[in-house]
């Protein structure tokens, strides 16, 4: 089974998706892949078929096993070792691009 | 749901959300089969026949005439459902449609049982998830009472489940059509609601079942629930083929923090949601994170911490 990678995105919304209004958030994002570029990809076409678009990947790094990444990050890889096929979006860090 | 009074037992046969399909006897015989349409009773099929329910805008039933039209039941209560008072034949679905206990004359809302002479559920309300208030709106106290029943508004409001307001739950007002699907499904299924069913009401239930059919394809269009999804968490939230929740629009549900600035907000999420700012040129050292303050800046002299992973 392909490892776990963790990645912190940009990622661009609808309007309306995120409560505050905003269209534009950083997230982790944990999925299993061989390369940051398949990360990426990956997570581009997951977020395509919400209409959701991916700006940029940053930061993309395997998990480590058995390490601590805080408790949101633990929490995802923890449901990502369970599921066969995960692409987990954590919180959305958003921010108004104008303002 | 099993019951034996006085040596006379009876099966009652519910759907998923509460509703009384059918009651047989011990040896299966059906003694009375109920039919829903649009979340309401539409008819019963008993050892006097079929009877048609005729009811108010909340779906309480206050007449019942049968296949020729004639007058078979009339029916009168208060706006809590008490005192009631029948004329002709008896009917067990009496408040918003929901059967009446003839034993205590509870009424059962399937995630509760409701007292019309109270005036109030039995039990206080819960949730699937852990709620300190389940179904609280802050903004009208009437819901902050456990106990009330539709928030004490009993002549302009119905209650689907025994929980909270038709529509004020979120996604019940579409999940209500599939359950009732699911259970006139199961009530056809069953041999003795197939042997009782007469060939006029056959033709009717079937102009029924293609309304109910459009209508079930119309709600699974509307946004996932946690019986269509792909997958389901152990809380019963649907999710995608990747293991995100789903919120009711059918996207990912989304927990956000709003920054002021687009820095803030990439520190944040580098910082796996801790108060952290990356320290991307260091004059010493390789790049690391220190803790930020209030306002997402580091704190002078504060502790190095490295990246993750």
């Amino acid at each position: 089974m392909k490892r776990l990678w963790v990645a912190v995105c940009e990622i661009e919304v609808e309007p309306g998706d995120l409560p505050s209004g905003s269209t534009v958030a950083f997230s982790n994002v944990v999925t299993r892949g061989e390369s940051p570029a398949e990360i990426s990809t990956k997570i581009s076409a997951y977020l395509r078929a919400f209409n959701w678009r991916l700006m940029s990947c940053e930061s993309v790094r395997p998990i480590g096993g058995g390490r601590s990444y805080g408790d949101e990050l633990n929490d995802l890889v923890e449901r990502a070792e369970l599921h066969p096929d995960p692409i987990l979006l954590g919180r959305m860090y958003s921010y108004r691009p104008n303002e | 749901m099993h019951e034996s009074v006085g040596g006379v037992v009876k099966e009652y046969i519910y759907a998923q959300d509460g509703q009384e399909l059918s009651v047989v006897d011990a040896s299966q015989n059906l003694l009375q089969g109920e039919t829903y349409f649009g979340g309401r009773t539409l008819a019963t099929v008993g050892s006097a026949g079929t009877s048609y329910a005729h009811t108010d805008w909340l779906g309480t039933v206050r007449a019942r005439t049968g296949p020729a039209g004639a007058l078979a039941g009339a029916y009168t209560s208060g706006p809590f459902g008490e005192n009631l008072s029948a004329i002709g034949g008896a009917s067990s679905l009496h408040l918003t449609g929901k059967y009446r206990d003839g034993e205590t004359g509870f009424d059962y809302f399937g995630a509760r049982y409701y007292n019309s002479s109270l005036g109030r559920f039995l039990t206080p309300d819960w949730s699937q998830a852990p709620a300190a208030v389940p179904y609280a709106n802050l903004e009208n106290p009437q819901s902050l009472n456990l106990y009330a029943y539709v928030q004490n508004n009993p002549a302009s409001a119905a209650d689907a489940e025994g929980h909270c307001l038709e529509d004020a739950c979120v996604g019940e007002g579409s999940f209500g059509v599939v359950v009732i699907g699911t259970a006139i499904a199961i009530y056809l299924g069953t041999p003795y609601a197939q042997r009782s069913l007469s060939a006029a009401f056959s033709s009717a239930y079937s102009e029924v079942a293609d309304r109910l059919h459009s209508l079930l394809h119309a709600s699974t269009m509307s946004g996932p629930r946690a019986a269509s999804a792909p997958g389901v968490t152990a809380g019963g939230q649907a999710t995608d083929l990747h293991g995100n929740k789903l919120g009711p629009s059918g996207k990912p549900q989304v927990n956000e923090t709003e920054s002021n600035t687009r820095e803030a907000a990439r520190n944040k999420a580098l910082g796996g949601g801790n108060t952290a700012v990356e320290h991307s040129n260091p004059k010493t050292g390789r790049p690391h994170f220190h803790p930020a303050d209030e306002s997402g800046k580091k704190k002078p002299n504060s502790a190095h911490h490295n990246h993750p992973g």
